[in-house]
C-alpha cells in the first residue's frame, strides 16, 4: 500500500522542485529521473498486485480526516484559481460555475458528508493497476518525450517573437513577447502534478477524494491549455474549464445525492454493489447519470468535444498526455468502473446512445479534417465514445473490450501525438497535406507514425481486436441500434486513417533525409510506445487470460461478498427472444483464446516481415511515374504543360467537406446527442429506468 | 509459342494524326474486328503495355512525349506505325515543324502505311509485330531478365526549346526541318513583339 | 477451425481457389464479350495475361511497391483459408481488410496523381461496402447463434431463408468488390482506361501479376461467401450452391455490361441506404420469427 502514496507523492515532489528549478540543463535530468521512477513505481506496483484480487485499505483515522481536509481545500484552492482567472479574463460564465462549484464543494463536505462513515478510502485491484501502467508508462514517456520537445518549442517560439519585434505594436503581436518568456517550468511541474492527480483518481475509494483528483486535472488542463497565452489558447482553456465544471458540478451533485440520508454511500465499491444491486434504478439512478455526465464531459464525449479539439492549440506533449493516457482516460475509467450500474437498464442506454453516437459522428467528422492534430482530437473522441458505448453496455464481455480499448487506445495514441510533434517541428506543420514525401525526409518517424496508425484501426492490432470484442458484445446483447452505429462508423474510421496512412507511406524518388535533428529524448519517448504497442498487440491473449479476465471475474462474482452476482444480473434481465440468444451465464472474454492467439501470431509475423524490409536499404526506383508522357520531374511530380512551361501536379486527400464536414454535422450531432440525454434525464427523474 | 504473344496489350498514341487512323484504331475494338479474340487489350497505360501503336507524324511538341512513353514501356516491347504519316511524315512531311515519321523518335518495328490505315492493316500489323514481340522476348529471357539499359528516369524534357536535345537523328530532314521551324519561330517572335510594341 | 480444416483449406485454397478464379476471370470476358456481340478471347485468357506479365521486365517505381502488394496478396490467402476452414466469419473479414489496405498503401507509395486518385477512389469503396460486411457477420450470428461459418453445414434450411434481405444487400456490395460496373471506380477490369488505370497505374509486370493473382483469390472468397447463403445440412446442397453461384456470377457480369460507372457520391449513398434498409427489415424479421417459433 505504501506503494500507492509513493505513486502520489513522487510526482507532486518532483512538480515542485521543478516548478524552482529554471536552469534548461539541471531540468533534463530532473524530469528524466522522475518520470523513470514514476515508471518504476508503477512497474513495482503491477509486480505486486497485478495477479492478485483487489484490496481495500482503511486509512487510520486521524490521517485519513487529515487527507480528507487536505482534498477538499485542494478541491477550493482549484476552484478559486478559477474565478481569479476567470475575472481577469472576463469570462463570467467561468467565474459563475467556479463559483457554484465552490459553495457546492463547502456544502458537500461540511454538510452531508460530514457524516457519511467512509470504510475504505483506497483500494488496489486490476483495473486501477492497468490504469497506474497506463499512466505511469505512456503518463511519464510523454514528460521525457517533453524535454526535447520543449527545447524546440522555445526555441521555435522565441525565433517567431524575435521576427516580428518590428511588429511588436500591431495588435496581433504586441503579447508576443510576453509568450515568448520561458515558462517552461511551470509546464513541466503541471505534467507532473497531472499525474499524481491521475494516480489519486484510480485509488481512491473515497469519492470525496475522488472528486478532488477529479478537480485538479481539470483546472491542470485548464493551464496546460492556456500555457502560450496567445488569445486563441486563453479561450480555448476557458472553453476547456466551462465543459469539465458542468461535469464537475453533476459530479459534486451526485456525491451531494448519495451522502443524502437516503443513501449515505460515499465508497466507489459500495456505490457500484448498491446500483447494481437495484438494477441501476430507484435512488442512485439519478446520481449515476450525473456521474456519467461528469465522465462525458471528462472523456469529450458530444456535445462536449469541442474543448479537446480546442486543446490542441497547447504544446504537443499537452496533447498527448491528456488525450491519450490522462485526463480522458479518468471519465471513460469511472464509467468503466460504473458499468455493473449501466446493465441492462435506462441509465445504461443513455452511455450507450452518447458514446454510440459520438463515436459514429466524430469518425465521420474527422474525414474533413486536413489538420492532423485535429484528427487525432476527433479520433480520440470517437474512441472513447467506443469505451462509453461498452461501459454502458455493462456486461462483463462488453467491459473487456472496453479495458482493451482503453489501453491500445493510450498506447497507439500517445505515439501518433509525439510522432506529430516531432514532425511538426521538422515540417513546420501540422498539416496532412504537408506531410506528403515524409517517408523520405524523415523515414524512421514516418515508419512510427505509420506503426501508431496500424494500430489504431486495422487487424491484427489491438484497437481492431477491441471493436472486435465490441461487435461480438453488441450482436450477444442484441444492441441492434449500436451495431448499425459500430458498423458505419467503422468504415468511416477506415477512411480517414488510411488515407493519411497512404500519404505518409509516400515515397518520393528523391529528397534529403533530415532526421539526425530529432532529440534523444523523443526517440527514447517514441521508442517506448512503439514497443509497448507492439508487445501489447502481440501479448495480448495473455493480458486477457491472465489480468482482464480475472478482474471482470472478481467484479462479477459480487463486491463484498453478500451482493448478488453481477453475471446473475445480466442473465435474469436479458432474454431477448427469438435467434438472438446471447451466453452470459460463463464469463469469457468476447473472442475466443485461439482466435487471439491467431491475431497476435500474424501481428509478431507482420512486424517481423516490416523489420526486415525496413532494415535492409530499399532498392532503387527503376522507373518514372506516369504523367501523361510529358513528366518532368518524378519527385516534383512536374511536367510540361500545354503553354510548354512547367507544371506540377498536386493531389489533396479527399476531405469530402460537403458531406463529412463540421459545418454539416456539428451541430446536428450535438443536438442528437443532447436530446438523448435530456430525454434520458427526464426518463430516469420520473422513474422509468426499470423497465429495460 | 509463349505467353507474351497471346497477351499482347497496347498503348495508343495520337501524335499529331487527323483522326482519321485513330479512328480506324478504335474500330478493331468493335465487334466486327474485335481484336480481343487475340488477347488484345487496348490500355491507357504505358507501364501495362506491350505494343505501341502510334499514329501521325512526330513534330516538335510531340516528339519527348513519345520518347516519355516509349522509355515506361517494360522490355519486351514492340512500336507499330500506324498510317502513311507515322510511316514516314506523309503529306505534313515537309510542314514546318514536322520532324517525320516515328522513327525519328523511337525505334519502329512495324510499319503499317495507309490514309487512313485499314483495321485490317492494323491487326495485320499487330499480328506481324507479335513475331517481333516473340524474338524480343527470347532475347530478353537470355539475358536473364537483367535491364537492358539503364532505366532513363529524367524525361530528357526540361522546357521547350530543349526538347530534341540528346535524340538520336536519323533522318538529314529532321535538322532541316528544325532549323527551319526555330528561324519561323523567331520570326513570328519579332513580329509579334513589333505588333506589341 | 481445428488444425486439419486449417491445413486442408491452406492447401486447398492455395491451390485451386487460382485455377477457379483464373476460370471465372475468363468466363467472364467471354460472357462480356458476347453480350456486346463478340467473340471474346479464349478462356484461359487470364492465364495468359498472368503469365506475360511475370515473364516482363522488372522495374519498379520505388523499392516498396511490390513489397505491399505481396502482402495483400498473402493476407487475401489467408482470409480465404480463415474462411473455408470454417473460422470466425469477423477474423475473416478483418484480415481481408488488411489486405485491401496494404493495396491501397502500395498506390499511395508510387506517389502518382493517377494512382492517389484511384487509392482515394478504392478508399470510398471500402467505406461503402464495409459496414454491409460487418452487418453480414452480425446477422448471421443473429441467425446462427455463432460466428463460425462451417455452422451453415448443420442448419436445416439454408441461410437465405433466414436472410433474404441481408443476401440482397450483400449482392450489391458484392458488385463493388468485384470491381464491376457501375461501381468500378478505383479500377476496372473492362474501362482499360478509367483515370489511365486507377489504382494500378504505376503497377507493372510482376507487381500488376501479383494483384491479378489478388482478383482471382478474392474472387474465389466472395464466391464462397455466396454460397455460404445456399447451404445447408443435406447433400442436395451441393447442386444447388454450384448453380447458384454460377447464376449469381452471371449476374455480376450482365450487371457489369449494363450499367454506366457512377460517381463515388451516388455509389456511397446508394450502398448505405440499401444496406441500412435491407438489414433493419431482416434484423425485424429475424425477431419476428424467433418471437413465432
Amino acid at each position: 500500500m505504501v506503494i500507492v502514496g509513493f505513486l502520489i507523492t513522487l510526482p507532486l515532489l518532483a512538480a515542485l522542485l521543478l516548478l524552482v528549478v529554471r536552469n534548461d540543463r539541471v531540468r533534463a535530468p530532473l524530469v528524466i529521473g522522475a518520470g523513470s521512477l514514476t515508471m518504476l513505481g508503477s512497474l513495482a506496483l503491477a509486480v505486486l498486485y497485478l495477479f492478485s484480487p483487489g484490496i481495500y485499505v482503511k486509512i487510520p483515522a486521524p490521517y485519513s480526516e487529515i487527507i480528507s481536509y487536505a482534498t477538499v481545500a485542494v478541491s477550493c484552492i482549484c476552484c478559486l484559481y478559477v474565478l481569479v482567472k476567470g475575472a481577469r479574463n472576463s469570462k463570467p460564465l467561468a467565474v459563475f460555475l467556479a463559483a457554484l462549484q465552490l459553495v457546492f464543494v463547502l456544502i458537500l463536505e461540511f454538510g452531508a458528508a460530514h457524516d457519511v462513515e467512509v470504510k475504505n478510502d483506497l483500494y488496489i485491484d486490476q483495473l486501477s493497476v492497468i490504469m497506474a501502467l497506463v499512466i505511469g508508462i505512456i503518463g511519464s514517456g510523454i514528460c521525457i518525450y517533453a524535454v526535447g520537445y520543449m527545447r524546440d518549442f522555445q526555441h521555435h517560439l522565441e525565433q517567431h517573437a524575435a521576427t516580428h519585434h518590428h511588429a511588436r505594436l500591431d495588435s496581433g503581436y504586441q503579447a508576443l513577447e510576453h509568450h515568448a518568456k520561458d515558462r517552461r517550468h511551470i509546464f513541466f511541474a503541471l505534467m507532473f502534478v497531472f499525474l499524481s492527480a491521475m494516480y489519486m483518481i484510480v485509488f481512491s475509494n473515497n469519492l470525496t477524494w475522488l472528486l478532488c483528483g477529479w478537480e485538479v486535472t481539470t483546472v491542470c488542463s485548464f493551464a496546460l491549455i492556456g500555457y502560450t497565452r496567445t488569445r486563441e489558447a486563453i479561450d480555448n482553456s476557458f472553453r476547456q474549464i466551462v465543459m469539465n465544471l458542468i461535469g464537475g458540478l453533476g459530479f459534486v451533485m451526485a456525491l451531494m445525492l448519495l451522502s443524502s440520508h437516503d443513501i449515505k454511500i460515499l465508497e466507489l465499491d459500495r456505490l457500484i454493489a448498491f446500483g447494481s444491486l437495484n438494477g441501476g434504478i430507484g435512488l442512485v439512478g439519478l446520481p449515476v447519470l450525473l456521474l456519467s455526465l461528469a465522465g462525458f464531459t471528462k472523456a469529450a464525449q458530444m456535445p462536449f468535444q469541442s474543448w479537446l479539439l480546442g486543446a490542441m492549440v497547447a504544446p504537443t506533449p499537452t496533447s498527448a498526455l491528456l488525450h491519450s493516457s490522462t485526463k480522458v482516460k479518468a471519465g471513460v475509467f469511472i464509467l468503466i468502473k460504473l458499468a455493473p450500474v449501466f446493465a441492462f437498464n435506462l441509465n445504461g442506454l443513455v452511455v450507450i446512445l452518447v458514446g454510440g453516437l459520438t463515436f459514429f459522428f466524430c469518425s465521420a467528422l474527422a474525414i474533413s479534417q486536413s489538420n492532423a492534430k485535429r484528427v487525432l482530437a476527433y479520433s480520440t473522441v470517437a474512441n472513447l465514445g467506443l469505451i462509453v458505448a461498452c461501459a454502458g453496455v455493462g456486461t462483463p464481455e462488453a467491459v473487456w473490450a472496453a479495458i482493451f480499448l482503453l489501453i491500445f487506445h493510450a498506447a497507439a495514441k500517445s505515439l501518433l501525438f509525439c510522432c506529430v510533434g516531432t514532425a511538426e517541428h521538422h515540417i513546420a506543420s501540422r498539416d496532412i497535406e504537408d506531410m506528403d514525401a515524409i517517408f523520405t525526409r524523415l523515414p524512421r518517424l514516418a515508419l512510427l507514425m505509420a506503426l501508431g496508425m496500424f494500430c489504431m484501426f486495422i487487424a491484427p492490432f489491438g484497437m481492431l481486436i477491441s471493436k472486435w470484442a465490441t461487435i461480438v458484445t453488441m450482436v450477444d446483447t442484441g444492441n441492434i441500434p449500436l451495431l448499425f452505429l459500430l458498423a458505419f462508423g467503422s468504415a468511416l474510421t477506415f477512411v480517414f486513417w488510411a488515407k493519411w496512412l497512404g500519404k505518409v507511406l509516400a515515397v518520393a524518388q528523391g529528397g534529403s533525409n533530415t532526421e539526425h535533428h530529432i532529440h534523444k529524448s523523443e526517440w527514447f519517448a517514441l521508442g517506448l510506445m512503439s514497443l509497448l504497442a507492439v508487445g501489447l498487440a502481440i501479448g495480448l491473449p495473455w493480458v486477457s487470460e491472465g489480468v482482464v479476465v480475472p478482474y471482470l471475474s472478481a467484479v462479477a462474482s459480487g463486491f463484498s461478498g453478500d451482493v448478488s452476482s453481477w453475471a446473475e444480473i445480466t442473465i435474469s434481465t436479458y432474454s431477448l427472444p427469438g435467434a438472438i440468444v446471447g451466453e452470459n451465464s460463463n464469463l469469457r472474454a468476447a473472442i475466443g483464446f485461439n482466435d487471439l492467439l491467431i491475431m497476435a501470431t500474424i501481428a509478431l509475423a507482420l512486424i517481423i516481415v516490416f523489420a526486415i524490409k525496413f532494415l535492409r536499404r530499399p532498392k532503387e526506383p527503376t522507373s518514372s511515374i506516369y504523367l501523361g508522357g510529358v513528366g518532368i520531374d518524378s519527385s516534383k511530380r512536374s511536367f510540361i504543360n500545354a503553354l510548354s512551361t512547367t507544371s506540377v501536379s498536386t493531389q489533396r486527400n479527399w476531405y469530402m467537406e460537403s458531406l463529412f464536414g463540421e459545418k454539416v454535422m456539428t451541430s446536428f450531432a450535438n443536438v442528437l446527442v443532447i436530446a438523448v440525454m435530456v430525454l434520458g434525464a427526464i426518463a430516469i427523474y420520473v422513474g422509468f429506468g426499470g423497465v429495460l | 509459342m509463349s505467353s507474351t504473344i497471346k497477351s499482347p496489350w497496347l498503348i495508343h498514341y495520337d501524335a499529331s494524326s487527323c483522326n482519321g487512323c485513330d479512328i480506324e484504331v478504335l474500330a478493331c475494338l468493335t465487334p466486327l474486328y474485335d481484336v480481343e479474340r487475340f488477347g488484345i487489350i487496348n490500355t491507357g497505360n504505358p507501364k501495362h503495355a506491350d505494343i505501341f501503336l502510334v499514329t501521325g507524324s512526330v513534330n516538335e511538341r510531340n516528339i519527348g512525349v513519345l520518347q516519355q512513353i516509349y522509355s515506361q514501356m517494360l522490355e519486351p516491347k514492340v512500336v507499330i506505325a500506324c498510317g502513311i504519316c507515322a510511316c514516314s511524315g506523309g503529306v505534313f512531311r515537309d510542314c514546318y515543324n514536322n520532324l517525320g515519321g516515328v522513327d525519328v523518335a523511337i525505334p519502329v518495328d512495324i510499319y503499317a502505311p495507309g490514309c487512313a490505315v485499314r483495321p485490317q492493316a492494323i491487326i495485320d500489323a499487330v499480328v506481324a509485330g507479335l513475331g517481333v514481340l516473340e524474338e524480343k522476348r527470347a532475347a530478353f529471357a537470355a539475358t536473364g531478365g537483367k535491364l537492358a539499359e539503364k532505366p532513363v528516369l529524367a524525361s530528357g524534357l526540361s522546357s521547350a526549346n530543349k526538347i530534341v536535345d540528346g535524340v538520336s537523328v536519323r533522318d538529314a530532314a529532321f535538322t532541316k526541318a528544325r532549323e527551319a521551324s526555330k528561324a519561323l519561330a523567331s520570326v513570328t517572335d519579332r513580329q509579334e513583339g513589333a505588333n506589341n510594341d | 477451425m481445428t488444425i486439419i480444416s486449417f491445413a486442408v483449406a491452406l492447401v486447398g485454397f492455395v491451390i485451386f481457389a487460382p485455377v477457379l478464379g483464373c476460370l471465372l476471370a475468363g468466363v467472364d470476358r467471354i460472357v462480356s464479350a458476347r453480350l456486346q456481340g463478340r467473340v471474346g478471347p479464349v478462356l484461359l485468357q487470364p492465364y495468359y495475361d498472368v503469365r506475360k506479365l511475370l515473364a516482363k521486365e522488372n522495374r519498379s517505381v520505388n523499392g516498396y511497391q511490390e513489397f505491399y502488394i505481396v502482402l495483400s496478396l498473402a493476407f487475401a490467402i489467408l482470409s480465404g483459408v480463415f474462411f473455408f476452414a470454417g473460422g470466425n466469419f469477423l477474423l475473416v473479414l478483418f484480415v481481408l481488410t488488411l489486405s485491401s489496405l496494404f493495396f491501397i498503401i502500395a498506390a499511395y507509395s508510387a506517389r502518382s496523381p493517377y494512382a492517389d486518385a484511384g487509392a482515394q477512389r478504392e478508399i470510398i469503396q471500402i467505406a461503402s461496402y464495409e459496414p454491409m460486411t460487418i452487418l453480414l457477420c452480425v446477422t448471421f450470428f443473429m441467425a446462427t447463434n455463432t460466428f463460425n461459418v462451417s455452422e451453415v453445414f448443420n442448419r436445416d434450411l439454408p441461410l437465405v431463408a433466414t436472410l433474404p434481405l441481408v443476401f440482397a444487400a450483400f449482392l450489391f456490395i458484392l458488385t463493388i468488390k468485384l470491381r464491376k460496373s457501375p461501381f468500378d471506380l478505383s479500377y476496372s477490369h473492362h474501362a482499360h482506361q478509367e483515370l489511365v488505370k486507377g489504382i494500378t497505374t504505376e503497377m507493372s509486370g510482376r507487381t500488376l501479376a501479383l494483384v491479378e493473382i489478388t482478383h482471382w483469390y478474392e474472387s474465389i472468397l466472395f464466391m464462397g461467401w455466396v454460397a455460404l447463403f445456399f447451404i445447408w445440412n443435406t447433400m442436395l446442397a451441393i447442386p444447388v450452391v454450384i448453380i447458384a453461384v454460377l447464376l449469381i456470377y452471371f449476374l455480376e457480369v450482365f450487371i457489369d455490361n449494363t450499367f454506366a460507372r457512377v460517381k463515388w457520391q451516388a455509389m456511397l449513398f446508394w450502398s448505405w441506404t440499401v444496406t441500412i434498409i435491407c438489414c433493419l427489415l431482416n434484423i425485424i424479421y429475424l425477431i419476428v420469427l424467433g418471437y413465432l417459433g
